[in-house]
């Protein structure tokens, strides 16, 4: 060993080099996974900071009894495992500041108590200060930057008012004072971006706006007092989250299950008293109503009760009531009755009360027949058998009401007794049912009160919403049955003498409905939020890979470099190795040696670059910091989440990597020594230039040239026969083929014979710098081919750049001819695309007509993770876009992949609404977000639950080029409703072109209204561009890094010239004494490195122009030339600083020394 | 003032020291020499007494610390170096003890290299062409047959054979020879001499229209190289050079 430590202490310098080279390639190597630890590592800690000691959450679009929690904290298999649940109302919206007119969209308002904060071990108060005016809220450092307020300054929340009723529906509201909810704040604290102030439940490394409020005072404002749409829950072991034994997410379904109450399905059991008829045809009895607070029964509930009252011998009547706006006799000039109660139900089933009939017979209805009660006969003046038409509204997309009509035969009269007098058949339309008069009705739905008759007061004043109309329940199902269902309610009644009361029926449905019902169904399935939130924290991409490969030709170059420092270091001590060889040593000896040698200063460089692999993968994570920052939502806190997280196997493992890689290397230039006689080596020759290995190496590069030519050839007659997607990667593997063919034909060059010197001056030195290529033409070769290989890199990455902005109106582009699109965190229920909708939603006149005659399509959106390179995180559950069948058919885009099945349609968007099989719902996505964030593909299906709590198939069926939806994936809207019927409302939209000059100020303007809904818009080619950010930053980092490997190989090839040059000294020294002067041979090893430089950099550039051809002249390339015209241009300008330094060392070796050394 | 004869060689007064470290090393001191157009010379003495470095400069690779150096009646001392690069590679030529060709080229590319130097294939008379002369000189170096062949592919003797051919190229004026046959077996030694001096009287011939031809000025240890040559010198340890007894 102490020879060893000698030898490279004699021979220091090239040692250092070796070590410094090999210390690179460990740098680069280990430097690269740390960027991908840190990457997780940051991920998992905002994950953690993010949720406090949030373990579970249970997470309800609706909302349910805030005493939920304390019921499950009251169980003691419960608290066994987890501390008390913490109420939440969890709603976004947005918050601007009357001060500085600021306005924020997408701010997640939430309303807490004290055990809250405690979550975040925080004691941060939000009760009302004692002199304080309004409601105090406690923002974070993001939100207050936004608005720009303080503490003290007043803040309006504004949100999406709950509503039992679905929005959609005929009695929901959409009114846009009922839908926004508006909060008038104090800011009483500003919490740092950090903490509770990072509080989100969303898997994104972005900023989040919060705002906390107190629960009582937000659910006081929402009209939900008392109730809550979120609870949280610590586990009482940090330990269980990370281990797969106990179970704790079972431990609280199991309780959940127990402890969950009829209500908190939003129904409500009533026990209702039945009247009897006068003739004691039927008793007065007590029945159990079922209804919903959303005005009709979810059909799965339908189904499960009626299941339930079928197995249970118990009787059911479903009841299906609507509103008749008008009801007149066909063919008569009489007044029409106006809104009217219609109810659908069963006439045959006289448990539930029974009815008079008065004219015509009892039976049960058929279709096309319609039984009214006694005052509605009179009123209308009609006789069994005469034709009644009945007018009502049916509910179209965008709150539009379509006026329908139908006409049925009036097949009997039955008086205002039993079941025709039971008010409680008409559900509590809101509006309505509570109203003195009918005069001050004020509906969800337009009613022209001049229609309403003095008579109809006085029916309002003696039945109040008592139906007046009977239909058949299967005509009135058929006719009123929207997604939400169609029964607004189920009576039942015990049969039989196990009956027993209404209260005990109804005390049997409550204790046993909840066993029967999902509580998925009621959104209430607890869900492992830290769990998933680990889980995504992985990262959907592997940055230790990705930024491995962006340093593969880093790593490459580094340990090239480092093999070639190594063999001119062992070259440069052939005949030392002859001398050894020819006093007696064994020659695997000699070469054990110098194995050890350079194992031991790769052992070095690899200790060395461990140290500055942490130093690299910090400036490559401030690199992606600062070039993600405004992409990705890291503006005001970048730097605090992406950190450096160092784990020392990861680190020691690549350090084992890479000294494996230099030891394998260095095992490769020992190894060449072997194939030298002694008298060479003491010759001091290093290459073997007989004429057998000569023919050897020209024999491999014709070899290499006869596979490499033809693959180019035929890889792009290929990309001629096969689609636009398959021949862009046809075309790189002809480029890469290419630049082989190329490096192969160079090497031929190399050994060809020289012609004779037949020149002079310039020209005369080219010819020798081409001569003197030769001379070492491995190492020429080697420095070339890195040269060509990183040029290929940079220019082939390089060029990949996009331009948006030229062709959003180009319905082909990945705008697809839309301008702008937006997100509204508040559902809009009014059409944007027409004047009515924008006068309901209080657009000037102006501002009106700037979006008069565009394109605009409003799409439904099931919230889920961003699915665009834009999250870090991996998604878990992707958001959904619902396709309105009008975008399905107006098409656009352009499709990067189809299925089969796709491929001849003119219109692939039509894939959507292909039948694929129950629960498989076909879906279209972005080429890259599907391939590399949701790791899918065409063909694959992205497993999903839909609202039910029921498995769905996602399949990807079409994915698009580039385009504005890579955050999400789009499928038909009807499948959308169809697995997502709550889903009411609108939050996306796109907007297509205007008249000419009118495209600037629509982003303004939608934003200027509809701000306090969190309305966001932005202009199509900056929402691309902003996709493309990550894109970019990875290709302006492997550019980088291809650019650094392109300067070590220079530096390698400087290396070479230099070590060529010292090698010479004799032959230069020569040509000086034979009268050759300074200048010359100064220019001389200028024109060689140049040569060599300019041969791999013009190959690498052809050969990498070729490779991305199709996408020069795809007409969206934004090839940044002049930046790769510099990149290229300063490797050749330090190659040449390096050859000129070079060549004042061949201009300074002193003739004698050099022919003295030599000889 | 008449122009002396091609390839007389003047020294007066020349000295030439060395630095060492922080000494000065003198090796050669007040030599004074004139050797005549077309003369045979040989230098012979002991190791380390300066006799190659008085053949350095002779050869305009080195320059005097002290004295004059005129050869062909030029006087040395004031020639830049692009001027004395120019001089060496028309008016001298130079065999080594090492062949000293280059790796890279053939026999025949080797042998033109000071042509190419000169900026100018055709030859300095213009009567050849470079190349022809090139060819006719490694025939008449017994090489006619390794013309394309490169150092790697020759032997010892050959490729010194080269080393003499290429430093004819130029038809030099002076011919500078240090230990030419150092490195070569006592055979193959007797070859090359043979052919140094067949050079020799075959320039003579070719001399230009002045009177006198190649000069040889030859360095050597071998006692049977040096007893060829008509006129002897001998530095001593002083270095001093002085007239050896015939």
């Amino acid at each position: 060993m102490s020879e060893i430590l000698l030898t490279l202490r004699y021979y220091w310098r090239t040692s250092l080099a070796v070590v410094l080279a090999a210390a690179a390639t460990t740098a680069v190597l280990s430097g690269a996974l740390v960027v991908g630890d840190s990457m997780r590592g940051s991920l998992r800690a905002l994950a953690l900071e993010r949720l406090g000691s949030i373990d579970h959450a249970l997470l309800s679009e609706s909302f349910f009894r805030e005493q939920l929690g304390s019921d499950l904290a009251a169980d003691a298999r419960f608290t066994e495992r987890f501390l008390e649940p913490v109420p939440i109302v969890l709603l976004r919206g947005s918050a601007n500041s009357p001060d500085s007119r600021r306005r924020a969209a997408g701010v997640q308002i939430q309303g807490i108590n004290k055990q809250f904060s405690s979550l975040f071990e925080n004691d941060v108060s939000v009760e009302r200060g004692e002199d304080q005016r309004f409601a105090s809220v406690v923002i974070n450092q993001a939100l207050a930057s936004e608005l720009s307020v303080e503490v003290g300054s007043d803040v309006v929340l504004s949100l999406a008012r709950p509503s039992d009723v679905p929005r959609e529906s005929l009695m929901g509201s959409t009114d846009v004072s009922d839908v926004v909810q508006s909060l008038r704040t104090t800011v009483s604290a500003v919490l740092p971006d950090e903490g509770m102030g990072r509080f989100g439940l969303d898997a994104s490394q972005g900023v989040v706006l919060n705002a906390f409020v107190d629960l009582a005072v937000l659910q006081s404002s929402l009209d939900q007092p008392g109730r809550v749409n979120g609870l949280f829950v610590a586990a009482r072991d940090l330990v269980t989250e990370t281990t797969s034994n106990p179970d704790p997410q079972a431990v609280f379904s199991e309780v959940l299950d127990e402890v969950l109450l009829v209500e908190d399905f939003g129904l409500e059991l009533s026990v209702v008293e039945t009247r009897g008829l006068d003739d004691a045809v039927a008793e007065a009895a007590e029945v159990v109503a079922i209804e919903s607070r959303e005005i009709v029964l979810r059909p799965h509930i339908e189904e499960a009760l009626l299941a339930w009252a079928s197995e249970s011998g118990v009787e059911a009547l479903p009841i299906t009531s609507y509103l008749a706006n008008r009801t007149s006799v066909v063919g008569s000039d009489g007044e029409a009755l106006p809104y009217s109660t219609i109810t659908g139900l069963n006439l045959g089933q006289p448990a539930f009360g029974g009815m008079r009939w008065l004219m015509g017979s009892s039976h049960a209805l058929k279709d096309d027949e319609i039984v009214i009660n006694s005052w509605a006969a009179s009123d209308l003046d009609v006789q069994v058998g005469d034709a009644l038409k009945v007018e009502y509204w049916e509910v179209g997309d965008l709150e539009q009401l379509y006026p329908r009509e139908v006409t049925l035969e009036l097949s009997g009269v039955v008086a205002i007794e039993g079941l025709a007098a039971d008010a409680t058949l008409t559900p509590p339309f809101p509006g309505v049912h509570d109203a003195d008069d009918m005069a001050d009705w004020e509906p969800t739905f337009p009613v022209d009160l001049g229609l309403i008759r003095d008579r109809d007061e006085e029916y309002w004043d003696l039945y109040r919403a008592t139906p007046k109309l009977f239909v058949a329940p299967e005509l009135a199902r058929r006719l009123w049955s929207s997604r939400f269902g169609s029964t607004s309610s189920i009576r039942f009644r015990a049969t039989g003498t196990e009956g027993g009361s209404g209260g005990e029926l109804a005390a049997r449905l409550a204790g046993e409905l909840p066993g029967l019902l999902d509580p998925a169904l009621a959104g209430l399935a607890p869900l492992a939020v830290k769990r998933a939130a680990l889980s995504g924290a992985k990262g959907a991409t592997d940055f230790g890979g990705l930024f491995v490969g962006f340093s593969m030709f880093l790593i490459v170059s580094a340990a090239m470099l480092t093999a070639l420092f190594f063999r001119l270091g062992v070259e440069r001590r052939a005949r030392e190795v002859g001398v050894r060889l020819g006093v007696g040593f064994a020659p695997k000896k000699v070469l054990k040696t110098f194995l050890r040698e350079g194992l031991l200063l790769a052992g070095l460089g690899a200790g060395l670059g461990m140290v500055l692999a942490v130093v690299y993968a910090r400036a490559m994570i401030m690199n992606l910091a600062s070039r993600w920052s405004a992409a990705l939502g890291l503006e005001s806190n970048g730097a605090q989440f992406l950190e450096l997280h160092v784990v020392p196997v990861t680190l020691l493992l690549g350090g084992l990597a890479s000294f494996l890689i230099v030891a394998i290397t260095i095992w490769r230039s020992v190894k060449r020594l072997e194939k030298l006689s002694v008298v060479s080596l003491l010759r001091g020759e290093v290459s073997d230039h007989s004429e057998r290995a000569v023919l050897a190496k020209r024999a491999r590069s014709k070899r290499v040239l006869v596979i490499a030519a033809p693959v180019t050839v035929m890889a792009l007659v290929g990309s001629f026969f096969v689609d636009e997607s398959q021949a862009a990667p046809l075309f790189f593997v002809a480029g890469a083929a290419f630049l082989v063919a190329g490096l192969a034909l160079f090497a031929r060059l190399l050994q060809r014979e020289q012609p004779l010197i037949s020149t002079s001056g310039v020209s005369g030195q080219l010819g020798m710098a081409r001569a003197n290529a030769t001379l070492f033409a491995g190492r020429s070769l080697l420095a070339t081919g890195l040269v060509a290989a990183a040029a290929f890199v940079i220019v082939a990455v390089g060029a990949y750049g996009h331009r948006f902005g030229d062709h959003v109106e180009d319905k082909a582009s990945g705008a697809g001819g839309f301008v702008a699109m937006a997100h509204s965190d508040v559902p809009l229920y009014h059409d944007l695309g027409s004047d009515d909708g924008r006068f309901e939603l209080g657009f000037s006149g102006a501002d009106s007509e700037l979006l008069s005659g565009r394109e605009i399509f409003a799409l439904r959106e099931v919230p889920g993770d961003d699915v665009s390179c834009l999250n870090l995180y991996q998604p878990e559950k992707p958001r959904l876009l619902g396709v309105p069948s009008a975008l399905i058919e107006r098409g656009g885009f352009t499709f990067q992949q189809l299925a089969k099945e796709g491929k001849g349609l003119a219109n692939p968007w039509e894939l959507l609404q292909r039948d694929y099989g129950p629960d498989v719902v076909p879906a279209i996505g972005d080429f890259n977000s599907v391939m590399w964030i949701l790791k899918s593909g065409v063909g694959k299906d992205v497993e999903l639950e839909n609202e039910y709590g029921r498995p769905i198939k996602v399949r990807i069926v079409g994915l698009l080029r580039k385009s504005l939806f890579q955050r999400e994936l789009l499928i038909a809207e009807d499948q959308l409703l169809e697995h997502f019927p709550s889903r009411d409302g609108f939050q996306s939209f796109l907007f297509g072109p205007g008249g000419e000059g009118e495209t600037d100020g629509l982003v303004d303007v939608v934003e200027g209204q509809l701000g306090r809904l969190g309305f966001d818009a932005v202009g199509s080619a900056e929402q691309l561009q902003a996709f493309q950010a990550v894109e970019n930053t990875y290709l302006g980092t492997f550019r980088a890094l291809g650019g650094l490997g392109l300067l070590l190989g220079t530096l390698g090839l400087s290396v070479v010239l230099l070590r060529n040059v010292l090698e010479r000294t004799a032959e230069l020294a020569l040509l000086r004494a034979i009268g050759f002067k300074r200048r010359f041979l100064g220019g001389l090893v200028v024109a060689e490195n140049a040569l060599l430089l300019v041969c791999g950099l013009g190959l690498g550039t052809a050969a990498a122009l070729l490779a991305v051809a199709p996408h020069l002249t795809s007409g969206v390339a934004a090839v940044p030339w002049s930046a790769l015209a510099l990149t290229l241009g300063v490797v050749l300008a330090v190659g040449l600083l390096a050859s000129t330094m070079a060549a004042r060392a061949a201009m300074n070796v002193v003739v004698l020394t050099g022919l003295r050394r030599e000889g | 003032m008449t122009m002396p004869e091609r390839g007389t060689v003047q020294l007066t007064g020349v000295g030439k020291d060395f630095e060492v470290g922080d000494q000065r090393l003198r090796v050669l001191d007040a030599v004074d020499l004139h050797v005549g157009g077309g003369e045979a010379v040989v230098i012979t003495g002991p190791s380390g007494t300066g006799k190659s470095t008085l053949l350095h400069l002779l050869g305009a690779l080195e320059r005097p610390t002290r004295g004059r150096i005129e050869v062909n009646g030029r006087d040395l001392d004031p020639l830049g170096d692009a001027e004395l690069a120019e001089f060496r590679n028309r008016e001298v030529g130079f065999v080594f003890q090492d062949h000293h060709l280059l790796p890279q080229f053939t026999v025949l590319q080797n042998v033109l290299l000071p042509s190419l130097a000169a900026k100018n294939m055709a030859g300095t008379d213009g009567s050849e062409s470079a190349q022809e002369r090139g060819r006719r000189l490694l025939q008449a170096v017994g090489l006619e047959e390794r013309l394309t062949h490169r150092p790697a592919q020759l032997s010892g003797g050959e490729r010194q054979r080269a080393a003499i051919a290429r430093s004819m190229i130029n038809r030099p004026s002076v011919l500078l020879c240090d230990e030419p046959t150092g490195n070569l077996d006592s055979a193959t030694a007797e070859r090359v001499a043979d052919l140094l001096f067949e050079l020799h009287a075959a320039n003579r011939g070719e001399g230009t229209s002045d009177s006198g031809g190649t000069t040889l000025i030859a360095v050597t240890h071998s006692p049977q190289l040096a007893e060829r040559f008509a006129r002897r010198l001998t530095v001593n340890a002083s270095g001093e050079l002085s007239e050896a007894a015939q």
